[in-house]
């Protein structure tokens, strides 16, 4: 699966509770019952480090002392671990420790809960734990997207791109790119003023959020052109995804130029069977594509050709 | 802290809506547990006995049993700790004594 910055905010978090005491499940799921969280459980350490890299909670519970493997070492390989190092941790414990205390914050728990739960107190700070992962997320969220267009921005592009040409490596399902350029841009800009020119990019952009498929990422790459990652998609299927924007844009009437059409040029990387390039190569494909179709006289679209890299080196 | 000798131990929590039925499951499982503890400790497998013991401590609060569970973390102390037998006696027959007393 493509590494997934863009799982929803929203929704309702996942609180996974790793403690190897059913009581506590219970109790913990009777206490939280009229929380607004989803408490998923795991009765081991190691269960509960699998399961927490596969599932990304918004919050962990974690009680020390289980025979497995304890909670520090759970805590230590949740912090070293990418997929888990931010998820927040609150420590259960059944001893009032100030040294298992000072332990757990160096380990980097967010907080730490002897058992048995007061209940007011495990309330207040489960809520304060899941709101401050819930801001940061959105923080992380947010630096990612493109703040005239609300689509993802370049830094979010490169590392989804990279991703999505990865899971086309192992899984060799289709995938194809577009590389989306507006046409004579700088004259608009130049004839009409930049707020006319903003408005086109945010009409481009408005296009590129809904005539694509829920799993395609639309992104600013920069100026006035943009990315299309279209994941299980043949070039001929992202060929007729591309011609649609192309022209449902070219058919807009914009209001500060009502004169004046805008179109776009697309370049198209895309491919249906197993192939040997790079997520670099590959977008350098896209970008020559785009350039062919500025070349042929704009408002249409290129298609690369890509060939296998065996067949290239010989 | 033995508690004065009453027939019965009542939950804290024995009112509470949400845990009342908890209460209830933990009540009816006790003598499972109980069989459980002096099954370990007639077979002096005194690490079962501790995390028994442990498990005990960890839970019996949160269903409102509190004295249960100081008794049972007082006893997972005085076994981690190696105390002297006839301590270790008394206290495993006092959490014994307690766990018994249980009812909503
Ligand atoms: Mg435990």
């Amino acid at each position: 699966m493509v590494h997934d910055i863009a799982r929803p905010v929203d929704g309702t978090p996942l609180v996974l509770l790793i403690d190897d005491c059913p009581d506590v499940h219970r109790l913990m799921r009777a206490r939280l019952r009229h929380e607004e969280l989803e408490l998923a459980s795991c009765m081991g350490g190691r269960q509960g480090l699998d399961e927490a890299i596969r599932r990304q909670p918004a919050l962990v519970l974690l009680d020390l002392d289980m025979p497995d493997l304890d909670g520090f070492e759970v805590l230590r390989a949740l912090k070293s671990h990418e997929r888990t190092m931010d998820i927040p941790v609150i420590i259960l414990s059944g001893v009032q420790s100030s040294q298992d205390k000072v332990t757990a914050f160096d380990l980097g728990a967010v907080d730490y809960i002897t058992k048995p739960f007061n209940l007011t107190e495990l309330r207040v700070r489960v809520r304060s734990s899941l709101k401050m992962h819930h801001l940061v997320q959105m923080l992380a969220q947010r630096a990612q997207i493109d703040g005239l267009t609300g689509l993802w921005n370049r830094a979010y592009f490169d590392k989804r791109w990279s991703d999505a040409v990865a899971a086309f490596e192992r899984h060799g399902r289709p995938l194809s790119l577009a590389m989306i350029d507006l046409d004579h841009f700088k004259a608009i800009n130049d004839t009409y003023g930049h707020p006319a020119g903003d408005s086109v990019l945010q009409g481009l952009a408005r296009l590129l959020q809904r005539e694509p498929r829920q799993e395609d990422v639309a992104c600013r790459y920069g100026g006035e052109e943009f990315t299309l990652i279209m994941p299980e998609t043949t070039p001929e299927e992202a060929r007729h995804v591309c011609e649609r924007i192309r022209t449902t844009l070219h058919a807009i009437t914009w209001p500060r130029h009502p004169e004046r059409a805008v179109t776009c040029s697309v370049g198209l990387a895309g491919a249906a069977t197993p192939i040997e390039l790079s997520a670099a190569e590959w977008l350098e494909a896209a970008d020559r594509a785009l350039y062919l179709a500025k070349q042929s006289g704009r408002n249409c679209i290129h298609t690369a050709e890509l060939s296998p890299r065996l067949a290239q080196a010989g | 802290m033995t508690p004065e000798p009453s027939e019965r131990l009542h939950s804290s929590h024995g009112t509470d809506p949400d845990l009342v039925e908890l209460v209830r499951m933990f009540v009816d499982e006790m003598p499972a547990r109980i069989a459980a503890l002096q099954a370990a400790w007639e077979a002096e497998e005194l690490s079962v006995v501790r995390r028994l013991a442990h498990q005990l401590a960890g839970a019996s609060a949160g269903y409102g049993f509190d004295p249960v569970g100081d008794a049972a973390r007082k006893l997972e102390a005085r076994l981690t700790d190696r105390g002297p037998a006839e301590t270790i006696r008394r206290e495993f027959d006092d959490l014994v004594s307690l766990c018994s007393k249980v009812t909503v």
